[in-house]
Parts: structure tokens; sequence; C-alpha cells
């Protein structure tokens, strides 16, 4: 039997105490599918979560806490919940798709920066040691090993 | 937050200039690396950035990068960048998280960048330059602007254009080391460098792709760099808090303390917070003619040091010391103490320099916890509380170079210094001007004189709206509107007992030439009241501190003298002075300066 719940618009929110579920009509011009999806992942643990498509621009989702016997406060307390769950998961999406072109940039850069795109070959190949590198150019003498003259020795002929 | 570790002064170069030339042989331990990059970490730290000398020859360079890795923390590299010739190198440093690199190469011309670090090496840097591009780093481009390069700074943009992963930079030479040796040789005059920058960096502009954003200067005054006042770079806009010698056992905050803004050249300047001055050795030797102080344009009267980190205060002796005061900066690192807790804020602000930031909160004690939600508090006496150096610092021995703990006052400075100043003007009586009246932030002061009898009050300010309110409040009021400097011109000669200016001193375009009007328009004997206020600071939240950014509120000061300052540029222009009050840790930022028309 269906029933409203104190403080929850009836239009939107709908409430089978004894069966112990409860529903909220989302209108899915205010929330998209994803933010509804986003914010229904986050109750799976605690709900079975099912969704319906009651009219072509609304998404009904209705909760049942898995222990049984929830009564009409605790599912008042779901729903909302739910609701604030749901208005954070589409302001969430809105700030990713207003920040969307700086978070890919700074993504690339990090794993551009990491390792570039190494193919397997190439991580079987690598050393993560901490030994020293080679030196085959002699890049990394000290400029006084590489230029300066050395001191003549005794036995060295003279000009 | 970079830490910098000159990990020893080796190098595969000899630059001319280098100025830890003498310390070459002076190597760090290992262990003692080990060390501080452990305690880089321990002080909160997200990067650390190994110098010299040449920090990629040593042969622990690996071993480094990983501990730092292990750490947590990014790693970086401040080098002449030869051994990243290896790509191999690099590869292995990148999976170690190198993401900083800040390479030298001092022009485009390979004979000329040869000559300069005395090592064939040029053709080896532009290879570790192509290494290093597209791989999301970091990268800067140094070049050291000596006798040597001056004239080919073009050819540099030239070679860094199409590197378009790097941004470059030119730095003034520091008289020092290598350089101070051969001083007359490597030392241009700094006008003449300046001017070279300046024309490669115009160029820059013209022809780099990403032009300002990948062009900057460091060391030159910004005087000398019009148009180009903003892209100054300096340990601190590359996020460096502290550094450490290879010689020295803990970290240091980085600081400026090998220039200076000569005084009183620079006194005015509005560039001199981000502006690195003079290097103290080159104003030796040829003094600060060359500099082009800015004096006009309108800045700030306050900063903030914003919320870092709060922790609990521990029940017995002080946290800093315990742990070592060297790595917290004096002025721009402020502890609060209260209630058992201890909040670390930290100040990053340019607009005002060290020496000033040092004066307001050691010596003026001008500190306040904001705790108002505004962008910028209007009620000082309910919006602010005063901060004030902990009893507990007084025993201390470190205290002289201690950011010192500071604890909130509860006591309200702001009214008592502002009613105490309003009770003896109200006694003024005859003929009152006031510069720059305000919203009616006074009406409430001359209202009994003016329906008593006893005054006639004439107020100017350049804002019609202001004008508007304060007739409103003061129906007998005389009241003219435009510039202190205009108006004064129209007034009479000797028409008035007194003249009043309160918070209006540091707004005056010409604050001379209002004084040198007064002195015309105040009787013999009549009396000159200048209130005003000082630099502070406020300790805010990082939501706080947003909020001040992205508010519209202009800036409207056009100098921020003190009481000292202030009398400077009165004295001998006809006023005695005969009341002076400073500000100090026991007082609001109000200073006053009370003086007599002298008699002729």
């Amino acid at each position: 039997m269906s029933e409203s719940l104190f403080g929850m618009p009836p239009a939107n929110v709908d409430a089978d105490i004894a069966e112990g579920r409860v529903a909220l009509t989302v209108d899915t011009s205010l929330h998209s599918l994803d933010a509804i999806y986003a914010a229904a992942y986050a109750f799976i643990g605690r709900c079975y979560v099912l969704l319906e498509r009651p009219a072509p621009e609304r998404v009904r989702v209705v909760l049942a806490p898995k222990p049984s016997g929830a009564d009409g406060d605790a599912l008042r307390a779901l729903i909302g919940e739910f609701a604030n769950e749901l208005l954070s998961a589409t302001w969430r999406r809105e700030i990713t798709r207003s920040n969307r072109a700086l978070i890919e940039a700074v993504t690339m850069q990090a794993f551009a920066g990491a390792l570039g795109s190494p193919s397997l070959d190439d991580l079987e190949a690598f050393q993560f040691g901490d030994e020293p590198f080679e030196d085959p150019l002699g890049i990394a003498q000290s400029w006084e090993e590489k230029y300066r003259k050395k001191p003549r020795t005794p036995e060295e002929p003279t000009e | 937050m970079k830490a910098l570790i000159k990990v020893g002064y080796a190098c595969n170069e000899h630059c001319t200039f280098c100025h830890t030339q003498e310390l070459r042989e002076i190597q760090g331990t290992s262990a003692d690396v080990e060390r501080k990059i452990d305690r880089a970490k321990a002080l909160g730290h997200t990067m650390v950035v190994l110098s010299g000398g040449e920090p990629t020859i040593r042969p622990e360079l690996m071993h480094w990068a990983g501990r730092v890795a292990a750490a947590g923390m990014d790693f970086g590299l401040v080098t002449n960048g030869l051994v990243l010739a290896y790509a191999e190198v690099l590869e292995r440093l990148l999976a170690l998280r190198l993401r900083y690199v800040y390479m030298s190469l001092h022009c485009g011309v390979g004979e000329t960048h040869d000559r300069m670090v005395r090592a064939e090496s040029f053709a080896t840097a532009l290879r570790a330059l192509d290494n290093l591009q597209g791989r999301g780093l970091q990268l800067t481009v140094n070049c050291v602007v000596t006798r040597a390069n001056l004239r080919q700074l073009r050819s540099l943009v030239d070679v860094i254009a199409p590197r378009t992963d790097a941004v470059l930079k030119f730095s003034a030479v520091e008289p020092k080391g290598g350089a101070l040796r051969l001083h007359d040789l490597v030392v241009p005059r700094i006008s003449e460098s300046a001017a070279a920058v300046l024309d490669a960096l115009t160029y820059g502009r013209a022809v780099m792709p990403g032009g300002d954003a990948r062009l900057r200067h460091g060391g030159f005054p910004l005087c000398l760099l019009p148009g180009f006042e903003h892209s100054y770079d300096d340990l601190r806009t590359h996020a460096y808090w502290t550094m450490v010698e290879t010689d020295e056992a803990n970290f240091y905050p980085v600081d400026d303390r090998n220039k200076q803004h000569p005084s009183p050249t620079c006194d005015d300047c509005r560039l001199r917070g981000p502006c690195p001055g003079l290097f103290r050795a080159y104003h030796q030797r040829y003094g600060a003619d060359e500099l082009r102080p800015q004096t006009l344009g309108v800045r700030g009267n306050a900063f903030d040091w914003v919320l870092e980190a709060v922790d609990d205060a521990p029940s017995q002796g002080c946290p800093l010391r315990d742990d070592g005061v060297t790595p917290w900066e004096p002025a721009r690192h402020l502890f609060v103490r209260h209630q058992g807790r201890v909040a670390r804020y930290r100040a990053t602000t340019r607009d005002f320099h060290d020496d000033t930031l040092t004066r307001a909160k050691h010596e003026l004690g001008q500190i306040y916890l904001d705790a108002s939600r505004k962008p910028a508090p209007n009620d000082f006496a309910r919006d602010l509380v005063k901060l004030s150096r902990s009893e507990m610092c007084s025993p201390c021995p470190e205290r002289a170079h201690c950011t010192g703990m500071f604890e909130p006052e509860f006591s309200d400075v702001f009214e008592r210094d502002d009613a105490a100043v309003r009770t003896r003007l109200a006694a003024l009586a005859g003929d009152v001007l006031e510069i720059g009246c305000g919203y009616g932030r006074t009406t409430d002061v001359w209202r009994p004189g003016l329906e008593g009898g006893t005054l006639r009050y004439t107020a100017v300010d350049p804002d019609p709206e202001a004008i508007a309110a304060t007739q409103a409040a003061l129906p007998a009021a005389t009241l003219h509107c435009g510039e202190a400097e205009l108006v004064l011109t129209a007034l009479p000669t000797g028409g008035f007992d007194h003249a009043v200016a309160l918070h209006a001193w540091n707004h005056l375009g010409d604050a001379v030439a209002v004084i040198d009007a007064l002195a015309r328009v105040v009787r013999p004997g009549g009396e000159l009241w200048l209130v005003d206020d000082g630099v502070f600071g406020l300790a805010r939240t990082r939501a706080q501190h947003e909020l001040a950014q992205r508010s519209e509120a202009a800036l409207q000061h056009h100098r921020n003298d003190d009481a000292g300052r202030a009398h400077a540029r009165i004295a001998g222009r006809g006023w005695t002075l005969v009341e002076r009050h400073d500000v100090g840790p026991t007082t609001s930022n109000q200073w006053l300066l009370r003086y007599q028309r002298c008699p002729t």
C-alpha cells in the first residue's frame, strides 16, 4: 500500500511501509541517468536498488533495505539520504564537465611524465634498481677530471 | 611545496660566473643527503629537488631519487642537463617520479655557451632538451645573462621556441664566486642587461608558441622590465619553501637576503613586493642610479596568512623549539596556539616584501585572526581578533630568529583607539575642514558641534555618493566633491582653524601637494590631524582567503605610510609636530600625527 512520508513531497516520494520499501521518482531533466546510477551505486551495500521507467522523462528508484523491517522513519531517512546523494552526484558531474579539459591535461601529463607508453618488452627490460647509470661518453665526469691538465710526472719527457 | 638539497659543489662544467666556484671540492655524503630527504618528508614537503654543483654526476643519483619516490614525494633536479642526454637515464628518473627540471643553457650560439661553461657541452645539452620534451615535466631553461651572451639572447629564444614544454628564463648574474672574481669581464651593468633581456622577451612574445606563458626573468629589478613585471620567477614562484646547503644540518626558508631595495630610491615603489631589487654586491659597487621606481599606482595595505594545518599542542614544551626552528620562515609562517591546538598558517603574498611582513608581524604586532566571513573585514572591532606573541616565547633563547608562537588576545584595540581619537576630535571648535569624509564615518563626531553652533564643517571627497551621504547626515555641512589637491586650490586662504584627514592620507594621490595646500588654507596656529592605518596581516582559512581573492574590492592605497614615513614627507613644509602616536604591539594598526601651523 502506497503511503506518503512526513516532510517528503508525495508527488515524488512514496513508501510501502508494510513491505519495507520506499521510492523516489526522479525527473531526468534535472538529474541525468549517470547521476542516478552514481547515487544508486552508493546504496547497493545497504539496499536492494531497483530502477523503473514509469514515464519517458521519469526514473523511479526503489530502495528496499536488506535487513527487512525498516519502519517509516528509517525509510524516510533512507530516501532523504538518497535524494541528497543524487544532488551531490549531479553536482560532481557538473564540476567534472566544466573541468574536463583541465583534468584531461593533467592526467595526460601524469601518464606521459611517468613512463610514456611503454610496451611489455620495454617494461621487461626496464631497470628499476638504484644502481649508478652507465656513462660511456664520460658526461658525468667532473670538469676537473675531464679538462684539467694533469701535472707532469718526473718520468714524462719534456719538449 | 619543494625542498632544495644541495648535494655537493662538484660539477662537469666550470661556469665563469658560478657563485659556488670556491666550493667545488666540497661534497656531501650519501648518508647526509638521505637524512635530508627524510627530513624534507617530515617537514611536509611534496617534492625534493637536488642541486649542487651538478647533482646528476653523483653515482648515488638513482639511489636518492628512489628514496624520494619511496617516501611518496616527487623528484626534481637543478642541473645543466647533460646527463639527461642519456635517454635511459631520463627514463629511469621518470620512473622514480622526476617531475621537475630546472636546466641551464646560456646561449643559442654553441660557441658562446661553451665558452661560458668552459666545456664542450652545447650539443649534449640540446640532446637532453629534446629528450625532456613531451614528458610532462615542469621544465625551465635558465640563462644567466653575462657580458658574454648579452647580445645573443634572441638566439636562445629561437632554440627554445620549438621545444614547447620549456619555459625560458633570463637570470641576472650575481656578483659572487666566479662572477665576483672576474667582475669586470662577467657582470654587465644591470640597465644594460635588463635592456637586452627586455628585447629578448619582447622578441619571444612575438615568436614563441605560448608567448608570455613561456617567458620569465629573475634577479632583475622589475622597474627595468616594463611590460614584463608579472613574469618574474624565483625560488618562491617555483614553490620552494626550504633549502639546505651541503654543510648545513637543517633546512632554512628560501629568502632574498642577498638582494636589497635601496632606500630611499625604492621606498615608494609599488613594485617592491615581488621585485628582487639589486644584488647587494652590485649595489655596493654601482649604487641605485639605474633604477626607475614606479611610485604611482594603487596597492593593498593588508595580506593573508592562509591556514595550512592544525595539530594538537604538546602538553609540555614548544613544538617549534623541540623540532628545530630553522625551517619556518620568520615572517611568512604563523603559528597560533589556542585551546590545546596549534594552527599553522603561511603567507604567500607578493604584494609586500619580506621586510614589510617581518615588521608588521614581529615589530608592530599587526596580526589579526579574521573571525568574519566577509571578503574584506569592514568592522575591525568585531571582525578581527588580535594575535600576540605567546608568553612561552619570552625566555626562549631561539626567540630572535624563530617565527614564534602567537595566541589570541581578546582586547578590543580597534574600538579603544578609535574612541580615543573621536572623543578628542569632538572637542574641536571653529572652522573644521575634513579631507576624505567617506560615507559619513565621522558624522556623529561633528553633529553636536554643528547643532550647538560651535563648529562649521567643510569636507572634501572624490566620491559623489559619499558626499551625498554626508550631506544627508549633516545638512549644515559645506561639501566639495573632487580630488583634494584640486578642491583645496579654490578654498580661501586662512579659512580654517583645523584640518582633519582620517584614514585618508594613504589614499591621496599627491599627499605632499595636499599638505602644502592645507598650509595655505589653515590659519597660523591652526591644527592638522592625520590618522591612518598601517600594513596588517590576517590569519585566514583557505576559504576566507579565496573569497577575498575573488572579491571585486578595488585597491585604494597610493602608499602605505606609517607615522614616521608620513612625518618625513611633512617635515619642513610649514607644520610643527606636536603629537605622534606610532603603531605598536599593544595598539591597533592606527597611527596619529598632530601638527600646528607655523605662525608664518
